[in-house]
């Protein structure tokens, strides 16, 4: 009998499922992890040209960089060919590379797939893809699973949001990209089911009569909602599915521009452009690791010398140059999360001279996410509207997904439906789980 | 950071939550306990800076880590302009005035037993009496004042002297600073070797130096000086290991063994000695077979080194060289050391010449001048090939 696993792969986390026609088994893919079942969706790739994933990855990356040594060499990276009207010249293109750095840390591949301006990265001496990278993900993901099974997986359920772009051109790269990414890393059969789909489908098993069910499905990288008929599976009925990309992530970077900027020289007259442009790129966890060039740390050196807020230009200075970056956008994740729980929570980070402490409050959060929380509300209502049919309709509404628990969601969730009718799902397996099962009906 | 703006949305939250009044209240304690403290040790930092402590702590670090650059340099033999021989062997000869003269050793063209150089007689002011040193030409030499300064060059920096223009007015001069005094150089390039560094003074005073701690030790002026008594003097530094013992030997033919791992690290008076009498020299016992002193009449005392074994339970053991017969007839020890037969000595007398022995010959002969010469020992120093 072939094996077939469900893979979920997530903007923040993923994990693997399989079903047995009984029950769904999540495997244990991270044993590093609180919860095994699920694995951080991180790569990191090694000098040595080692991938490891999720805690592992995350391990090493802090045993290899934080507060490492430096050691820029300039290399010949090619060259530009100039032709005007009466000339034409070749200049070369040099390049500094830190010869000392161990590996490299990669997140957020999804947002890159969804993005579709992302083609790939050079890593040392090789040319990443972004179908290379998820395939390096896949791998593992797939090796792993296999070691815990004790046997060859043959096909995949791969989850995928309901939509990854609104440009018909980039939603096809988008998922043409993860196809091939799947087959690259060794599954011989693919096909791709809706995330909030599949949560429905795992919500389906816990049902004994048939309900109308809205699977707000809230995660990392995007929204996706799905209004279907649900508990028996010959007549399941799809009446719409929307999305929109915004979550977590983005939620991160709002709390990052808008309370945290100001530790880094935000507000500040009298600095250079590049580093206001710098300053800027602190949101943008990818893009940080590549100002780590010489020639930004002698302008952020001689702007500290200049007087002009040397403290906080120190702080940049050792966020950009200790690679901090994975560090900080850790604590403003979990402060995020933090406030799920109670009112008030501080996004503290210390390091060598990096002394961040910011109270920060549930009004606060909701406060700078409230352009956010319109955008999704006005998502909400539109697939409501697109289903056909009228909120009193709809029997249930299940939550799933990490920013699903965010009180302002939930509230929304509970002034449109009744606190009786909102459920919560698994938050982070319930995709996992239902691709499990669409894997096995795919036989 | 807080603004006026924050503190207003934290009144919010409170209005919609109470129960995060004692949230906020907490953190804000919490933070402020730790500025607070944070506040009183940049205070302490402001008063040091204000008291120029810190400028002479940084001085102090900058000077520590040139020395090591320094030494570093000689050890890895980097410098491009040394003219030395690599592989020579240099006679130092200095004096408590700051003056050194170099003169390379060169075997083939020197005569056993014979005077190989002769130093003015005229340069012996005031009783003054020369120290000699034998070295590698690419040695690391640590010039050590009783004012605590210390001075390192290399041997091959000193310049050399023909042996026979030997005269006071070619040694290169590490000048005296406020009347201090030369005590005693170091030859440190095999330092990171040893140990410990015993600081000697001529009362008998012994401080042990961790050699990790020694360049801190120096760097902070506290090498030459550290005896306990305004009128004692840094006799020896010298370099050693945990199990070795430590000899000292006096004018007046006392000797003190001392096993190393018995001293302490503070100043401690390790070898009591009659007021009349000081520490002319003093170091390890190692591992050579005989114990040598020479008298200033050229007499030589020569006894096997088991002799200087060491006393029970780690304390010192004195032992006398000079019967009171001898001491009454004005017989006093001008150098001692342990030898091994093929080590060979370098002597320099009153009349201001320097000779070359065999040892094995010195203790066969028992004296270094016939009966009837009048020459005076004025230094003596073994070394081996």
């Amino acid at each position: 009998m072939v094996l077939n696993v469900g893979l979920d792969f997530g903007t923040s986390n993923s994990g693997v499922g399989i079903y047995d026609g009984r029950q769904v088994k999540l495997l244990p893919i991270d044993r590093q992890n609180i919860l095994p079942e699920v694995v951080k969706t991180i790569l990191y790739i090694t000098r040595d040209d080692r991938h490891l994933i999720g805690q592992e990855a995350v391990a090493l990356y802090y045993r290899h960089n934080v507060n490492r040594p430096r050691h820029y060499v300039k290399k010949w990276a090619g060259e530009l060919e100039f032709t005007g009207a009466e000339m034409y010249y070749v200049r070369d293109i040099f390049v500094y590379e830190d010869e000392l750095k161990p590996g490299r840390l990669l997140q957020y591949l999804k947002t890159a797939l969804r993005s579709g301006d992302y083609p790939g990265t050079q890593i040392f001496e090789r040319y990443y893809a972004l179908t290379d990278l998820i395939t390096a993900y896949f791998k593992v993901l797939k090796e792993r699973a296999e070691v815990i099974l004790g046997e060859p997986i043959h096909g995949v359920t791969l989850g995928r949001p309901v939509i990854f772009s609104t440009d018909s051109e980039k939603e096809r790269t988008a998922e043409n990209t993860l196809l091939e990414a799947a087959y690259s890393a060794g599954f011989e059969k693919v096909e791709f089911e809706y995330e909030p789909v599949a949560a429905a489908l795992y919500y389906e098993t816990l049902l004994d009569r048939p309900q109308n069910a809205l699977i707000f499905d809230f995660g990392g990288g995007t929204l996706d909602i799905t209004i279907m008929r649900l508990g028996n599976p010959s007549e399941r009925h799809i009446y719409t599915n929307a999305g929109i990309g915004v979550a977590g992530g983005d939620f991160d970077r709002a709390i990052i521009q808008t309370r945290l900027l100001p530790y880094f020289g935000k507000g500040q007259y009298g600095l250079e452009p590049e580093i206001v442009e710098l300053i800027h790129a602190v949101s943008d966890w990818s893009a940080l690791p590549d100002w780590s060039s010489p020639k930004i740390h002698a302008t952020l050196e001689r702007t500290i010398r200049s007087g002009i807020a040397p403290g906080r230009i120190q702080s940049l200075k050792s966020l950009v140059f200790n690679d901090l970056a994975f560090s900080f956008y850790n604590v403003v994740e979990s402060a995020k999360i933090s406030l799920s729980n109670k009112g008030v929570t501080v996004i503290r980070l210390q390091d060598i001279d990096l002394d961040l402490w910011q109270l920060y409050t549930r009004y606060q959060f909701e406060k700078d996410i409230q352009s956010y929380r319109t955008q999704i509300e006005d998502v909400l209502f539109s697939a409501i509207g697109n289903s056909g049919l009228e909120p009193e309709e709809i029997d249930i509404v299940v939550k799933t997904g990490g920013s699903s628990s965010i009180p302002t969601f939930s509230d929304m969730l509970i002034d449109l439906f009744g606190a009786e009718r909102v459920k919560t799902s698994d938050v982070f397996n319930s995709v996992t789980a239902g691709l499990a099962i669409k894997a096995y009906e795919m036989g | 950071m807080i603004s006026p703006g924050q503190v207003e949305e934290w009144i919010r939250e409170v209005g919609e939550r109470p129960e995060s009044a004692v949230e906020i209240i907490r953190h804000i304690s919490e933070r402020l306990a730790a500025l607070t403290e944070n506040n009183e040790r940049l205070l302490v930092e402001n008063i040091s800076l204000r008291n120029r402590e810190k400028v002479e702590e940084y001085k102090s670090r900058i000077a520590n880590l040139e020395y090591q650059l320094e030494l570093l340099k000689r050890q890895l033999g980097g410098l491009p302009d040394i003219d030395a021989s690599p592989d020579g062997l240099n006679l130092l000869i200095y004096d408590s005035n700051g003056r050194i003269l170099n003169i390379p050793l060169d075997f083939d063209n020197v005569l056993q037993g014979e005077v190989f150089a002769r130093l003015a007689v005229k340069s012996f002011v005031n009783g003054e009496t020369p120290r000699l040193l034998v070295t590698d030409s690419n040695e690391e030499l640590l010039c050590i004042f009783d004012s605590g300064r210390a001075v390192t060059l290399p041997v091959s920096k000193l310049g050399q002297t023909e042996m026979d223009a030997l005269s006071w007015e070619s040694a290169v001069l590490i000048e005296p600073q406020g009347g201090e005094e030369l005590v005693t150089i170091l030859p440190i390039a095999k330092m990171a070797l040893a140990n410990y560094c015993l600081q000697v003074s001529r009362r008998g005073y012994v401080k042990k130096v961790r050699e990790s701690f020694l360049e801190t030790y120096v760097a902070n002026g506290n090498v030459g000086k550290g005896v306990v008594s305004p009128v004692d003097q840094t006799c020896e530094m010298i370099l050693c290991d945990e199990a070795d013992l430590l000899v000292m030997v006096s004018y007046e033919g006392s000797v003190g063994i001392t096993p190393v791992s018995s001293l302490p690290s503070t100043i401690h008076e390790v070898f009591r000695q009659k007021p009349s009498d000081y520490v002319i020299t003093a170091f390890i016992k190692g591992d050579r077979s005989a114990f040598m002193a020479v008298t200033q009449n050229g007499m030589i005392f020569n006894r096997e080194a088991a002799w200087l074994a060491q006393g029970e339970d780690g304390k010192t053991k004195n032992r006398t060289i000079l019967s009171k017969a001898r001491l009454e007839s004005g017989l006093r020890i001008v150098g001692a050391d342990t030898v091994n037969n093929d080590d060979r000595a370098i002597t320099l007398t009153s009349d201001g010449s320097l000779r070359l022995s065999n040892v094995a010959e010195m203790l066969r002969a028992g004296a270094l001048f016939d009966r009837e010469s009048t020459l005076n020992l004025l230094s003596i120093t073994t070394f081996s090939n």
